[in-house]
């Protein structure tokens, strides 16, 4: 593998649990176990890994952005074949939201790697806080996606995750507490 | 380790524990500080980690979420939102006081990204100063801003109400035509200019900026002077990114150097220019079927690659004077754009002014083709014969000038006919005058000095009547059509050729003369059908 080739695979390998966490966080609940987040963030990276000669040349922010983009196609694609045979308002008016949530997000990440220093950092804990959380266990992972990346309730989390307040409770602040530990580490290195 | 076996060992310390934590997460949730006389180390634990997360995840949920609900300001009714920017959430309303529906812009609180409480007040302040200053800016198409206020600690501004479309969407819709969109462009060109006089720049010209009102049509700017404050309000380069694909090459270069004050001390007159030109170049109509694929711009580096697919689409669409015009604001040096807005204004105004010859006479085309070019090749060829058959001298004069009878009678005509092009009617009219005054001065001269020779007059007119027309074509290509030059360059030449070919030169001229009337009719963008 020369050394463009080389970057790009760690490129990947750097963003594969951030694309991962954004992909949950998208893919509302109601529409787990039809679309399958980790397969389209292993389309995604497949499809890069296609594109290997056009990737290789741009920096790491672009290469994100591409992923990005590449998985955005993906859900949405995703979530219009979902029973494709019927003609289903909400799955119209869902890929809207899909569409203009991944829109609101490239607000975010866009030309992270171009403006003024602190920003870039706050971008760089961002998505160090985003791969983390493909690190916590299960049940930790999916309080935190739905109670801090969704805006749920803990009454909601805990519904959602069919256990009660107080283990939900001990569930966040510990999956906090173990992505903190993790931010405070990437940020001595 | 999984959750299940954590859930299992639970001691019943454990249990107490998490029944508090559940407390401390209610109150988190409800934003009020956990009040404990003595707060234990668990409650400062929970306090600092839920800050940490809370504040990095914020952004992406609000994105996903949008659950912000619109705030309530004084003098208007419920607000009802239409659209959502970089920086903040555009409502409508209707004002209590005037009964008037306005737009109200509000900067939402969670997009602020400042370190701390005072860069961010700071921030606040300038942000209202600058509106302010944009709503001394008065003009018919820019958007009035009419209050600045601040509710609930959002800054919120209200303007008129303009529901569009865009010059963006007009264009991608292909709902307008090539002249409607240069005037388009040509006022707003006005408007900046006017308000650059009052030391205000825009920063953030683009398609999606220009909203087209729908009673009067009229092109209106909107955001005045307040893009560029408002990137830096986010304290990122949020705003910058819809904006990179038409920004000068010099902010670009500020951007990548990382040095935000550079940023606000490059930007200038001719960035503004530069946006024009760009907006202008990239809603430009294709010429075949293919659309002009916009490239994504996510970083420097792109913008660059941008700029060189934009001026290959303008080279490529437009009509060559057009195409100088975008060309000159795009010019990667500040100083070779125009120096101010006006100047571009103008000079879009008299490409909008240019000769249109096929609006005033529908079929002059094949006039010049069927008609126009067959008559010279034949005046020539009637030259020849009747020097041959040695036929009365006001015969072969008139054999000679009778083309240019045609010629003034489509000018005078064309006074009566239309004032659109009046300057160029009139440009035309003079060169040709001139062309036909020179040549019958130069037969005089030299029928003067070779009195008993009129073969030799004649040998000699033709390369003398084939250089004043070489002059005539260059004078042309300042003002018309390009490749004008290039028909002078020719005839330059034909000159010399008509001068070796000595006995045949009248019919080589008429031939010459024929080829120059297709080609004109052919190429010359002012003969072309609307």
């Amino acid at each position: 593998m020369t050394e463009p080739q080389n970057k790009l695979a760690n490129c990947m390998e750097k963003f594969r649990p951030v694309l991962l966490t954004l992909a949950e966080t998208m893919i509302s609940p109601g529409l787990r176990g039809n679309v399958e987040a980790s397969d389209l963030v292993q389309l995604t990276l497949l499809e890069a890994h296609r594109n290997t000669d056009q990737l290789a040349a741009i920096g790491e922010g672009p290469i994100f952005a591409w992923l990005r983009k590449a998985l955005q196609h993906n859900v949405l694609d995703a979530v219009k074949h979902l029973k494709a045979q019927k003609n289903d308002i909400r799955r119209t008016l869902r890929c809207s939201e899909i569409g203009e949530s991944f829109h609101c997000i490239e607000q975010f990440f866009v030309a992270d790697d171009t403006s003024p220093s602190q920003f870039v950092q706050r971008n760089e804990q961002i998505t160090t806080m985003l791969a983390a959380i493909q690190d916590l266990p299960a049940n930790q992972r999916t309080a935190i996606i739905l109670k801090h990346l969704r805006g749920h309730s803990l009454k909601e989390v805990a519904d959602a995750l069919q256990l009660s307040e107080s283990a939900t409770a001990g569930l966040l602040h510990r999956g906090r507490q173990q992505l903190v530990q993790r931010l405070e580490q990437a940020g001595h290195e | 380790m999984s959750d299940s076996t954590v859930d299992k060992s639970k001691s019943s310390s454990d249990e107490t524990a998490d029944l508090h934590l559940v407390e401390l997460e209610r109150a988190a949730e409800q934003r009020e500080p956990f009040h404990a006389v003595d707060p234990t180390c668990i409650e400062q634990e929970h306090l600092r980690y839920f800050a940490i997360i809370e504040e990095l995840a914020s952004p992406i949920r609000s994105a996903i979420s949008q659950t912000a609900s619109p705030p309530t300001l004084p003098d208007y009714g419920p607000l009802e939102e239409v659209g959502r920017g970089g920086m903040g959430v555009v409502y409508r309303a209707s004002n209590h006081k005037t009964n008037r529906i306005d737009a109200i812009k509000v900067i939402r609180p969670d997009r602020i990204a400042c370190s701390s409480q005072e860069t961010n007040l700071q921030l606040r302040r300038r942000f209202q100063l600058e509106c302010q200053l944009a709503a001394r800016v008065s003009h018919e198409h820019i958007v009035p801003i009419y209050q600045v206020g601040e509710v609930d600690g959002c800054t919120w501004f209200s303007m008129q109400y303009v529901a569009g479309p865009s010059l963006y969407e007009r264009s991608r819709q292909k709902a307008i035509q090539q002249d409607e969109l240069v005037r388009c462009v040509e006022r707003i060109a006005r408007a900046i200019d006017a308000v650059h006089q009052c030391g205000v720049l825009h920063g953030d010209i683009k398609p999606q900026n220009i909203l087209f009102d729908q009673e009067t049509a009229r092109p209106m700017l909107s955001d005045f002077g307040l893009a560029e404050l408002a990137s830096e309000f986010n304290g990122n380069a949020n705003d910058i990114t819809g904006t990179l694909a038409y920004m000068a090459p010099e902010l670009v270069e500020a951007i990548r150097s990382q040095r935000t004050s550079d940023f606000v001390a490059v930007r200038s007159v001719a960035s503004d220019i530069f946006a024009l030109g760009a907006t202008l170049g990239s809603v430009l109509p294709t010429r075949s079927m293919a659309t002009f694929i916009t490239s994504s711009v996510f970083g420097p580096e792109d913008a660059e690659k941008r700029r060189g697919e934009l001026r290959n689409h303008i080279t490529v669409n437009a009509d060559p004077a057009l195409a100088r015009i975008c060309i000159k604001c795009l010019a990667d040096d500040p100083v070779a754009r125009y120096a101010t807005a006006s100047q571009l204004a103008d000079d879009l105004a008299s490409w909008l002014d240019r000769p249109r010859w096929n609006q005033h006479f529908p079929s002059l085309r094949y006039l010049l083709c069927f008609v126009a070019a067959p008559g010279l090749a034949l005046s020539g060829l009637s030259v020849w014969l009747l020097q041959k058959w040695g036929v009365n001298e006001i015969a072969l004069w008139i054999a000679i000038f009778v083309s240019y009878v045609p010629l003034f009678a489509a000018l005078w005509a064309s006074q009566s006919v239309h004032r659109d092009s009046e300057r160029a009617r009139r440009e035309l009219w003079s060169i040709w005058l001139g062309h036909g005054v020179a040549s019958v001065a130069c037969m005089t001269a030299i029928r003067i000095q070779n009195a008993d020779e009129l073969a030799r007059s004649i040998a000699l007119f033709y390369p003398t009547c084939a250089a004043i027309s070489s002059v005539v074509f260059f004078a042309k290509s300042g003002n018309f059509w390009y490749a004008y030059r290039w028909i002078g360059a020719a005839w330059a030449l034909a000159a010399i050729v008509l001068a070796v070919a000595n006995p045949i030169s009248p019919v080589l001229f008429g031939i010459f003369a024929a080829i120059t009337c297709i080609v004109v009719a052919k190429g010359d963008s002012a003969f072309a059908d609307s």
